[in-house]
């Protein structure tokens, strides 16, 4: 299991990944994360909304209600041009600590 | 027997009790649950065990609450929505993004008619108060020998104004509108959060007027039945 300060943190960045590949919704959000970490990234479901509350607040992403195809009641959302920005900072930042992270690996084994 | 639409009621009962009581979160926290039972019940789960797991997976309720209280809003969200009740558009928000891409649900002629509507009751009455009105106060403001205050001066010389560059400032406005909607993509979005503070001002502006025009006529009587 990854560390919950860890999972927090990665949150917005993934949710932001997400988002840039198209609309979604709370539920597919969980899945789709849930599925690609292989179950190893596990949220407390209800924990995502407020997440995504908070971005929409800060104008990261915007909402909209809409049906699923049985129809009941959705809340999709999708990125804005904010959240691209600040899904390339936080794709730069990452990808610092992760050159640095293993470069310093690397090292140990020269 | 087990009612599944019973307990899931009953977990919306207890969600209020424990404090999440806005719409939205609560709404979306429903159909998460819903979509989680679902899923449960296709692999091959009762309903009732179906509803136990996808109630514990959402999370505890208190601890719900206060990541909510924490994602609430922003002094900038916060004034905007103030500004939005104080024209007469509650929950903007929520009237926003509903079923929507364009984030507003109103038709441009649909915002242009209300705000008329909205607007012409006042405009009308503040005209008929320029014709009508004023002359009779100005003559009584003469007879009774009391210079008018200067706050019914300033009216009138704004209202001057107004008369005198009626046509003028009626058709810059409607070239304004025009250009708004024929070149920016985004007016559709503020168009009515604009009327709506627009016409709250208007209305305001030409209710503050007749009242103080009010407030001076009975003055100025009582100080001719005095003389008289």
């Amino acid at each position: 299991m990854i560390r919950k300060e860890l999972v927090a943190a990665s949150a917005e960045p993934m949710i932001l990944a997400l988002l840039a590949q198209g609309e979604s919704y709370g539920y597919a959000i969980i899945q789709e994360i849930k599925a690609r970490s292989g179950g190893k990234l596990q949220w407390t479901d209800g924990m995502l909304y407020p997440v995504l509350h908070r971005m929409e607040n800060r104008g990261l992403i915007k909402a909209r209600w809409g049906e699923s195809e049985t129809g009941r009641k959705r809340k999709y959302y999708s990125l804005k041009k904010d959240g691209k920005t600040a899904m390339a900072k936080h794709h730069e930042q990452w990808s610092l600590v992760h050159s640095v992270l293993a470069g310093l690996k690397k090292e140990q084994y020269v | 027997m087990f009612d599944l639409e019973q307990a899931i009621a009953d977990w919306r009962k207890q969600m209020l009790a424990a404090g999440i009581k806005t719409p939205v979160p609560l709404e979306e926290l429903e159909s998460h649950l819903r979509e989680e039972i679902e899923r449960e019940i296709k692999s091959g789960q009762s309903e009732q065990l179906a509803f136990g797991l996808a109630g514990r997976q959402i999370g505890e309720t208190h601890i719900l609450k206060n990541e909510f209280a924490m994602a609430g809003e922003t002094i900038n969200e916060l004034l905007k929505r103030l500004l939005c009740a104080l024209a007469g558009i509650p929950n903007y928000q929520l009237a926003t993004n509903m079923n929507t891409s364009n984030s507003n649900p109103e038709r441009g002629w649909v915002t242009y008619l209300k705000s008329a509507v909205w607007i012409f009751p006042a405009l009308f009455v503040w005209m008929g108060c320029c014709v009508f009105v004023v002359p009779k106060l100005k003559e009584l403001s003469s007879i009774s020998k009391t210079e008018l205050p200067q706050l019914i001066q300033f009216e009138l010389a704004v209202a001057d104004v107004i008369k005198m560059n009626f046509l003028l400032g009626a058709l810059m406005f409607l070239t304004v509108l025009v250009l708004l909607e024929w070149r920016w993509c985004g007016w559709s979005r503020y168009r009515r959060l604009f009327f709506g503070i627009a016409g709250f001002f208007l209305n305001f502006s030409a209710l503050f007027v007749l009242a103080s025009l009010l407030v001076y006529a009975v003055i100025v009587a009582s100080r001719l039945v005095q003389t008289h």
